[in-house]
């Protein structure tokens, strides 16, 4: 055997399918050839390396996903091959389709011009249909070909029109998963009627042509910064006007028809959880409690200051006021997390003492980040219609979309009477896809959150991936038209679906009729942020500054206990987590659900601390010294799925002896604290004042210059004392 | 052949067509493939999508499903794949986009650039796409599907003389292109 026919085997040699005597020709050959040696070195070092990159795990989906297959198996029943159920399938072949109206048209002409037979007839559409489908060398066109033709003539000819007319209703976005209704009138009766009135009266403001520039002001107030207010106060109070009327207008035309009704259907929906009472340290060492990282309390708050009102006492929750606010802590490298404490004189006098915990998780390098599967599920009722709704839901999706990364899938469903399936799960590097998608949505109808949730996890089901971030994201004005019996479900449903590692987020829009109880609800049964989105700016934070945290998370279950020495504090208090509290053997019990945290997110817990006689001031404890406090956190890592718990020691050396000492962060958590006391009436910030706040917040103000959100909070507490408070 | 036992059983399993047996017994393997042809996830979905729509439709009561099945199901989602690709004219941007990939470009000039088996893996699958389809198809139906040669004879419509001989000048031409790329080294 010589060089040349030996080098033309060598691939089939290594790969081990030549037969034994070929085999064993090569390799004699190879025996007394260094050239065909380094040759096979070559190929087989290729071959290694295109096994290897083959077998290493790809994106590739090892399922169609109930939908397609239903589409599939549909098309069995179906006599006359009609197009249905398929914007992807549209986008796709499109061309196909012009391509088929000229065939068509050719055809015709044809059969117009030569009186051709039959069978004449025939042959000149199976080449169509091959000129059709194939291309280039499309062989199945033969092995089916007499289903080919009889499919061409019964497929090509009639269904251009109705393939048109498909084509219309999908660009009206009607086209795909109308499912049969779920009445749900019969869960709530009158009261949906009520509601369906006053959102689709709701919907209709914007359109009026007069209400054009109050639609201009009320699009530049929800962007506005708050500092500048002032200059748009005209703006402003047409804006309130058109709120009012919004509001008012429905209900009085209700109360002629059906008084009972209208004085039922709520405007907002917050749910009061009390204020957490001083608790003494003898009989209570232990203070336990879930994290939460949701800030949606305070930006719901902006929003309504904003409109010149300040928000009812329960809409006010103090934990998410002070985690709204960046307290600069140092990320760990290593670990997931790391406890950060700083104790100081209470600046609200008072004599007592705060300390503030603060827990930072470690930020995900750009290499651990994982790819994220992403189920959108937007509320496209009639209440959402309005640029402050839905425009801000599309400004935000668009923004998502710009920053998601290449490995990253997005699904999106609308949802009003009906959950409708916008784009199913395609990769983020398809940006025109997706946009169309987001552009595509409609708002009108009623609210069938239900559907809309099941038909959400049944998509990010079929699309779970293993190792990926699998979330379905909510957003919605929170109004749904659902009973008791139905949020009991959807509730059992998210938090079986987390157990499986699909979590639920949800970005809560609009204000005027807003249900923050159900969609806060929702988010912690899903182990998922609750965020209230009110500007672009707020969009432009969540989603593309703190991305990474909203996709990433890097801890679940997290719970955080305080153990106070009795010794040395007299009784203490927690502000706000009232919502958030466990019992103190729940915290070791890992059955227990807890929130979760996202990549480098923080979390913040402020104390208030009665401390006993010989108090620190007078420094110089007595030996031995005593632990103040100690601070346990423990979490389930998502990486490992391994419960860990971490602990720091609060020393009383550490306390800082005056307010003016403590570092700006501290000054400014407390200060963000009894502003949101005194937002929600506090018994325990009675005596004091807006104006205190105010005087304590201005220096922060002015050392923390850069931060935004520092000089809006303080515009919000001088502008607190005059505004009045709202429903 | 192992194939042709399973497919009998497919037949006998079901009432009348088998198709939800059929769809689950190859959607993964043909997604797998339509993935590597399309590098894109969403794309692969539609291409067998289509696949087993022609399947369906072409089904007719009394077929059963004989050994070519697996063929005629890879050649369509490869056909698919080639339809896709022109239509959305991809092909060109595509390579272009593997020829300005800054990992291939970086490692051309230097000699001493270690590749982590990562990157090399990327490299190999980035230069592959950089082949002729027909080239690509018989070497991922041979190294990644394993099929048999007549299968892919009979996929392809090649003899499978011809099949061989493919797969050689595919292989070599692929080690010529990571040697100059400085994958591996001569």
């Amino acid at each position: 055997m010589n060089c040349a026919a030996s080098k033309a085997l060598l691939t089939l040699y290594v790969l081990k399918d030549l037969d034994e005597v070929t085999a064993t020709t090569v390799q004699s050959h190879l025996d007394d050839c260094p050239a065909c040696r380094a040759a096979l070195q070559d190929i087989d070092s290729t071959l290694g390396l295109l096994r290897d990159a083959l077998a290493a795990p790809t994106q590739a989906p090892a399922q169609l996903g109930s939908v397609r297959r239903t589409r599939i198996l549909d098309k069995r029943s179906v006599k006359r091959p009609t197009i249905v159920s398929g914007v992807s399938w549209f986008t796709h072949h499109h061309r196909a389709l012009a391509a088929a109206a000229a065939a068509v048209f050719v055809v015709g002409m044809i059969s117009l011009i030569l009186p051709a037979t039959k069978s004449d007839r025939e042959v000149s559409l199976c080449v169509v249909a091959e000129a059709l489908e194939a291309p280039q060398e499309l062989d199945e066109v033969q092995s089916f070909k007499d289903m080919q033709c009889e499919l061409v003539l019964k497929h090509a000819l009639p269904s251009a029109p109705e393939r048109k007319q498909n084509f219309e209703e999908i660009t009206f976005g009607h086209a795909t998963m109308v499912k049969s209704p779920v009445s749900m009138r019969g869960l709530l009766g009158n009261r949906t009627a009520a509601l369906q009135q006053y959102a689709g009266a709701a919907a209709e403001m914007p359109q009026d042509d007069s209400k054009g520039d109050v639609r201009a002001g009320s699009d530049r107030s929800g962007l506005s910064d708050v500092s500048d207010k002032s200059h748009k106060l005209p703006a402003r109070s047409k804006l309130l006007a058109a709120e009012v009327h919004a509001r008012r207008g429905p209900e009085k035309m209700l109360s002629k028809k059906e008084a009972v009704e209208a004085g039922d259907a709520p405007r907002w929906n917050f749910t009061a959880h009390g204020v957490n009472p001083f608790v003494a340290t003898r009989s209570e060492p232990f203070s336990t409690f879930g994290i939460d990282v949701d800030t949606a309390s305070y930006t719901l708050t902006r929003n309504m200051m904003t409109q010149g009102l300040l928000p009812p006492a329960e809409a006010v929750r103090t934990e998410e006021f002070v985690n709204a606010f960046d307290y600069d802590y140092v990320a760990p490298s290593h670990r997931t997390f790391r406890i950060y404490t700083e104790l100081a004189p209470s600046p609200f006098g008072r004599g007592l003492h705060m300390l503030k915990i603060g827990v930072k998780g470690r930020r995900l390098g750009r290499e651990e980040q994982r790819p994220a599967v992403l189920t959108f599920l937007v509320d496209t009722s009639g209440s959402m219609n309005a640029p402050e709704r839905i425009g801000l839901v599309r400004k935000a999706l668009r923004l998502l979309v710009e920053n998601l990364g290449p490995n990253d899938q997005v699904a999106v469903i609308q949802y009003d009477s009906h959950a409708r399936l916008l784009l199913e799960h395609t990769a983020a590097s398809e940006k025109a896809r997706i946009l169309q998608a987001i552009n595509r949505m409609q708002c009108s109808g009623s609210t069938n959150l239900e559907e809309g949730m099941n038909e959400a996890y049944r998509l990010a089901a079929d699309a779970f991936m293993g190792g990926a971030e699998n979330r379905v994201l909510l957003l919605s004005d929170g109004v749904a038209n659902l009973g008791n019996v139905a949020v009991e479900d959807i509730l059992k449903k998210i938090a079986a679906y987390r157990k499986q590692g699909i979590f639920c987020s949800v970005f809560g829009v609009g204000s005027g009729s807003y249900d923050d109880t159900m969609l806060e609800t929702l988010a912690n049964k899903g182990d998922g942020v609750y965020t209230f989105l009110d500007s672009e700016e707020e969009a432009r934070r969540v989603f593309v500054d703190d991305l990474a945290a909203t996709l990433n998370t890097i801890a679940a279950d997290v719970k955080i206990q305080v153990e106070f020495n009795p010794n040395i504090i007299k009784q203490y208090r927690q502000l706000g987590y009232e919502n958030r509290r466990l019992k103190k053997e729940d915290f070791r019990n890992d059955a227990v659900d807890a929130g979760e945290v996202g990549s480098g997110q923080s979390v913040t817990a402020l104390y208030e601390l009665d401390l006993r006689p010989h108090p620190l001031s007078k420094r110089r404890i007595a030996l031995p010294p005593r632990k103040l406090a100690t601070v346990r956190v423990r979490y389930r890592r998502i990486d490992t799925g391994r419960v860990e718990e971490i602990e720091r020691s609060v020393w009383p050396h550490e306390c800082v002896p005056t307010l003016n000492k403590a570092s700006s962060s501290f000054r400014l958590a407390t200060t963000v604290a009894e502003f949101a006391e005194l937002l929600r009436g506090s018994p325990h910030a009675k005596g004091s004042t807006y104006e205190e706040v105010a005087a304590v917040l201005r220096p922060i103000a002015l050392e923390l210059h850069l931060d935004k959100r520092v000089q809006e909070l303080l515009q919000m507490v001088m502008a607190a004392e005059s505004t009045p408070r709202g429903q | 052949m192992d194939g042709s036992g399973r497919d009998a059983r497919l037949a006998a399993s079901a009432e009348g067509p088998p198709m939800e047996a059929i769809v689950a017994e190859y959607e993964t393997a043909l997604l797998r493939y339509a993935a590597r042809m399309l590098n894109n996830p969403t794309a692969a979905r539609d291409v067998v999508q289509h696949t087993f729509i022609k399947l369906v439709r072409g089904w007719k009561p009394g077929m059963h499903a004989s050994p070519s099945l697996k063929s005629w199901l890879y050649r369509v989602t490869h056909n698919e794949a080639i339809d896709y690709i022109r239509r959305e004219s991809r092909l060109q941007v595509l390579h272009e986009k593997q020829a300005n990939d800054p990992a291939m470009s970086v490692c051309t000039n230097g000699q001493n650039c270690p590749m982590t088996d990562g990157e090399k893996h990327d490299a190999v699958l980035s230069l592959m796409h950089t082949l002729h389809p027909r080239e690509q198809q018989v070497l991922l139906l041979r190294l990644e599907e394993g099929l048999s040669y007549r299968e892919i004879s009979r996929v392809t419509g090649r003899s499978e003389g011809n099949v061989g001989n493919l797969l050689h000048h595919t292989v070599r031409k692929l080690s010529i292109s990571l040697k100059k790329a400085g994958v591996i080294t001569p």
